[in-house]
């Protein structure tokens, strides 16, 4: 028998419990509301479970430290909101290239800039996918509720190891900061995915020769095995080729194969609501909590009404999309933020697609979602 | 039943404690649902503060914000004027009259307004202003029955540093008698 603990908790304190459960032994950030409690949170538990935690001068060396722990053979967290996320974008593509595992978390508050620092937003959704240059793959998961931050905190470092990758975990102030009933499984019920490593001898490893699935294999560090990485595009040894064609294409493709190689494992999603329905909300983070709400109200009214949460944001999950969408008349996209995500919806769908918006630093309320539902 | 609660006031109150403290004594104490959420500004010592506590025995709390609570605390003038009329038709207000002097706000509101001097009330029996928020939670529970009395005071004895745990007792039971005080005289 398992032994599950009813808590009350903040989201941000609850990813800090996943982070430690999933195994995160090392943490380098700046605080910056509304990510400030991740920061605190690990400050207080890694020292207890044998881990590291270092505040850094910003969130450029924060990215960094946790990038070469990583390296070192551990698990990382980094946490911050949107300014602090501008600036790890140049460590999340090194660590794209190098394929090096580690969680970044975003708390999305008001922007653009110092924006509203206290107050919520959906507005680096674009940002998460695209914030840094170049064609490299990112993986995004996105969390509603308090036992989301936990799940999915867990799911962002089991991803991030099974396909050497950075994961963003992209919360918002909302979801952050809200404190709600939480029932934490017992630790050793949990699943863990750590790093594969190689069964090879030292004299034939090379750090980026990748397994069927595409990754590569790590090896111990402080040992025989010799390991050279580079951001640059590199030959399977490690070193630069990026004048070589064939192995840029032959890298660059790698990469995002490990993602299609994975996506079952990646995508994730809530279908709330009746079987058939008229309209198709789709939702991600703390605008499904007001979205499932309005579901019923819409459903008690006699407007056959559904809600699809978007749990992992990219790859965008768009077989998922169209599969829902196609059952529908019509979709609403409600965001916090001018139409982000939207633009994903319309390619996945030919049903006519409306949104939902608002950038005044404030919530979508099921009240507005019923009223926007009624006239569609 | 379902009870929206604002605690509003200005930051250092400890409203957002107390929040906290109402919430996690739901869940945790009496095994319904609650969630607890907050609003400040950059600036929180002094600044406008107002708790968010949402206590269900109807299953899920989705969307979090109170937009009519059933009830109000209001620990400041500008809290009270900005609360304090949108409390649902029926609803209670509690004030600080320490803070608050002027109700006109809530001219022609169909509510209970139940007028305490919390911070003095948290002074005469605990010795200090700070534990106001506490003094606030006796008289919210004694008046509501949100939260039993006794579950509400150990879930502040669990949470209080150690040390501290007779004054806490002093200032939460002071605003208990203070309400039943309040209704004996009617």
């Amino acid at each position: 028998m398992s032994n599950s603990t009813v808590r009350f908790m903040q989201g941000n304190e609850a990813l800090v419990e996943g982070a430690i459960v999933a195994g995160a032994r090392f943490f380098a950030g700046y605080p910056i509301t509304p990510a400030s409690e991740i920061t605190e949170g690990m400050s207080a538990r890694l020292p207890l479970v044998g881990g590291v935690f270092l505040q850094m001068e910003d969130e450029i060396a924060s990215m960094g430290a946790a990038i070469g722990a990583s390296m070192a053979g551990g698990k990382c967290l980094t946490a911050t909101s949107g300014p602090g996320f501008s600036l790890k974008q140049e460590g999340i593509g090194i660590a794209s290239m190098m394929e090096i595992p580690v969680v970044i978390v975003d708390v999305m508050r008001g922007g653009p800039a110092s924006g509203m620092s206290t107050l919520p937003s959906q507005m680096d959704v674009m940002q998460a996918r695209w914030g840094c240059h170049g064609d490299h793959p990112i993986i995004v998961l996105s969390p509603a509720t308090v036992t989301e931050c936990y799940e999915l905190t867990i799911k962002a470092f089991n991803l991030s190891e099974l396909i050497r990758q950075p994961v963003i975990l992209l919360s918002d102030a909302i979801v952050g900061h809200l404190r709600e009933r939480i029932e934490l499984p017992d630790p050793s019920t949990v699943k863990i995915i750590n790093r594969k490593m190689t069964d090879k001898p030292p004299e034939e490893y090379a750090p980026f020769a990748a397994g069927e699935d595409a990754v590569p294999f790590f090896a111990e560090r402080g040992t025989a095995y010799r390991y050279h990485m580079c951001s640059n595009v590199h030959t399977e040894q490690g070193f630069p080729a990026d004048t070589n064609n064939e192995v840029a294409a032959k890298l660059i493709t790698r990469l995002h194969r490990k993602l299609e190689n994975y996506a079952d494992e990646i995508t994730c999603y809530q279908f709330f609501g009746p079987k058939d329905y008229d309209v198709l909300i789709v939702s991600y983070g703390c605008v499904t909590r007001a979205a499932k709400d309005a579901e019923k109200v819409l459903n008690e009214e006699g407007k056959a009404t559904a809600v699809l949460q978007l749990q992992s944001l990219w790859p965008f999950p768009r077989a998922i999309v169209a599969d829902y969408a196609a059952r529908a008349g019509k979709v609403l996209m409600p965001e916090i933020n001018l139409g982000q995500l939207i633009d994903q919806v319309r390619l996945a769908t030919d049903r006519p697609v409306e949104g939902l918006n608002r950038c005044d630093g404030a919530e979508i309320t099921p009240r507005q979602i019923i009223e926007k539902v009624r006239e569609m | 039943m379902r009870n929206e609660v604002i605690l509003s006031g200005f930051g250092g109150q400890g409203l957002i404690l107390a929040g906290v403290l109402l919430a996690e004594a739901a869940v945790v104490h009496e095994g319904i649902n609650a969630t607890q959420d907050q609003v400040y500004g950059i600036a929180a010592r002094g600044g406008e503060c107002c708790s968010e506590v949402i206590v269900s025995n109807e299953g899920d709390i989705n969307y979090a914000k109170v937009t009519t609570p059933d009830i109000v605390l209001a620990m400041s003038q500008a809290a009270f004027n900005k609360y304090a009329p949108r409390v649902k038709e029926g609803g209670i207000i509690i004030i600080d009259t320490v803070f608050v002097e002027d109700t006109s706000a809530l001219d022609g509101h169909d509510c209970e307004v139940i007028p305490l001097p919390i911070t003095a009330i948290s002074q005469e029996k605990a010795g200090r202003t700070m534990l106001a928020n506490v003094t606030a939670l006796g008289a919210i529970c004694e008046r509501t029955k949100l939260i039993q009395n006794q579950n509400m005071i150990d879930e502040i004895l669990e949470r209080v540093p150690r040390g501290t745990e007779e004054i806490n007792r002093k200032a939460f039971w002071g605003g208990v008698e203070a309400v039943q005080a309040l209704e004996t005289g009617r």
